[in-house]
């Protein structure tokens, strides 16, 4: 029967790039594909490369630095010619710089926000204003890089001419999405026990809590699915692509990821208001930049309820929630979002930029 | 909770309505010289609720508090037990290995994680990038002389160390 023969083929490919992603030690720089768009890297140290990517026709003065989330390697963003973020805000005229996150080692365990966003991602975005002599950036962050370029915004407003977030998990007491009880039933102990024993939380365990979202999604019907469209064009090259992106997980700095579950996620402290950087309680207030907040209607990772109340927190009196009706990936590699979504964001920035050329 | 229980019976409804109801119409259609691909349809579509309705149950059974707690429960006796058995290995064999001229296993995994950081930054992810801050080349270069030199000094050090023995 070639239906369940090619559904097994499927599977059995699916299960070696899952056993070689594990003996790799899942995703690193050295194991990314070939980038689609070409970069020149500006900055490297600490944590961060920073990539210069340079349009054909510059339009806008200021620069767009994206701040791509920890957990996974960054080339989602641009992934294919037709499907990639960066294109997308190149094709419209901006210098784009991409921040790249150098996965923690062992070194690194005691890397918490503070170095993150006060060090890190303030050193970046330093970098930016030097190569482009400038004094302000617009910030986009993604996903948990949302949240990095939340808290940067509101320690460094100075920095920031526009700040948009792309589905932000803001409200982390929003419990709609089911893997979230089970993280919420680990015992502050537990998060500690992570730490003592792996130093970082390892690859394989962020890769488990994504894998278990959707058990059946990512144990059958992925591979349904490529049968199912293994006739449409590209199709197959998409879902090897994206496969790959799936097991390109890294792992979390130690000190971040016990700030991440147990400050943020369980006691929800950045909606509460109660969320500390060296001591210091971050006031939102202190966001007083354009902002613009994109929320992905059918997010299974970051749910819609958890992005919406953002506004409501920030300083900013120009502010705007877009909903579009994409998943959490949808937001950055599907067609619509490429041909509506982004060319309405950077619609948006390019109304908010000091001068246009 | 029971909004979630809510999905879950929609869902079910949706996945009886199409097993029970919509595949076995599309058969008898087919049979009596309906469209050809009625029964795959209908097959695909019952399917389709299928998985619908397991994604809805997956999700209850995590907001179950007992799964919850149990899962709770487990993963920190694991990491308990884990924990424990990296001290007892430590504390009995960290003195074991290096008098017998082995690194230990902390060693290991320390040399094997700076080589993966070295290889990171060194190799050009890419024939399209340019790589940029060739002063940082350098400073790689001689932290990767130095760790191999280290290695070097280390084995010479346990093999004076045996012969003397």
């Amino acid at each position: 029967m070639p239906l369940l023969n090619d559904i097994a083929s499927h599977w059995l490919d699916g299960t070696v790039r899952m056993f070689e992603a594990v003996s790799r030690g899942y995703g690193s720089p050295a194991t990314d594909p070939e980038p689609v768009t070409r970069y020149r890297e500006v900055y490297r140290a600490g944590k961060v490369a920073l990539r210069r990517y340079t349009p054909e026709v510059r339009m806008h003065r200021t620069p767009v630095v994206i701040v791509y989330a920890l957990i996974k390697r960054p080339y989602i963003l641009d992934l294919q010619p037709d499907k990639s973020v960066v294109r997308a805000l190149l094709n419209q005229g901006f210098e784009v710089y991409l921040i790249d996150w150098l996965p923690p080692t062992k070194a690194d365990t005691e890397l918490g926000f503070e170095e993150y966003v006060g060090v890190e991602l303030a050193n970046a975005v330093h970098a930016v204003q030097q190569s482009e002599d400038v004094d302000q950036v617009h910030l986009i962050g993604y996903c948990f890089g949302a949240l990095l370029a939340l808290l940067y915004t509101a320690t460094h407003p100075e920095a920031v001419r526009n700040l948009v977030t792309l589905t932000i998990p803001f409200d982390m007491g929003v419990r709609e999405i089911g893997i979230y009880h089970l993280v919420d039933s680990m015992s502050e102990l537990a998060v500690d026990l992570v730490t003592k024993v792996y130093g970082n939380c390892p690859a394989w365990m962020v890769n488990a809590n994504f894998l278990s979202m959707a058990p059946v999604h990512h144990g059958l019907d992925k591979y349904v699915g490529l049968y199912r469209n293994a006739q449409r064009d590209g199709y197959a090259e998409m879902f090897e692509l994206f496969e790959r992106w799936m097991m390109s997980d890294v792992p979390i700095a130690g000190r971040l990821f016990r700030q991440l579950v147990i400050d943020l996620f369980k006691r929800n402290a950045l909606a509460r208001g109660e969320f500390r950087l060296g001591g210091q309680k971050v006031d939102l207030r202190r966001v007083s930049c354009p902002l613009l907040n994109v929320v992905a209607e059918h997010d299974d990772v970051v749910h819609p309820r958890s992005s919406l109340g953002l506004l409501e927190h920030v300083g900013s009196t120009d502010k705007a929630n877009v909903t579009f009706p994409v998943g959490h990936l949808g937001a950055v590699v599907s067609g619509g979002a490429m041909r509506k979504l982004w060319p309405q964001i950077g619609a948006w920035l390019a109304a908010r930029d000091f001068f246009e050329n | 909770m029971s909004g979630q229980r809510n999905h879950v019976a929609r869902e079910l409804g949706k996945f009886l309505e199409a097993f029970w109801v919509e595949l076995p119409q599309a058969a008898a259609r087919e049979i009596f010289g309906g469209a050809q691909d009625e029964i795959s349809r209908a097959g695909w579509k019952a399917y389709d609720a299928w998985v619908g309705l397991s994604n809805e149950a997956t999700n209850q059974l995590y907001a179950n508090p007992l799964v919850g707690a149990l899962t709770g429960a487990a993963t920190e006796g694991l990491l308990r037990l884990q924990h424990l058995g990296n001290a007892a290995t430590t504390a009995f064999f960290a003195n074991l290995w290096p008098a017998v001229g082995l690194p230990t296993a902390a060693e290991f995994a320390a040399l094997r994680s700076e080589i993966a950081e070295l290889r990171d930054q060194l190799e050009p992810s890419a024939t399209l990038v340019e790589r940029a801050p060739a002063a940082s080349y350098s400073a790689v270069r001689e932290e990767g002389l130095k760790l191999v030199r280290n290695a070097h000094a280390r084995r010479r050090e346990a093999g004076n160390q045996d012969a003397a023995a």
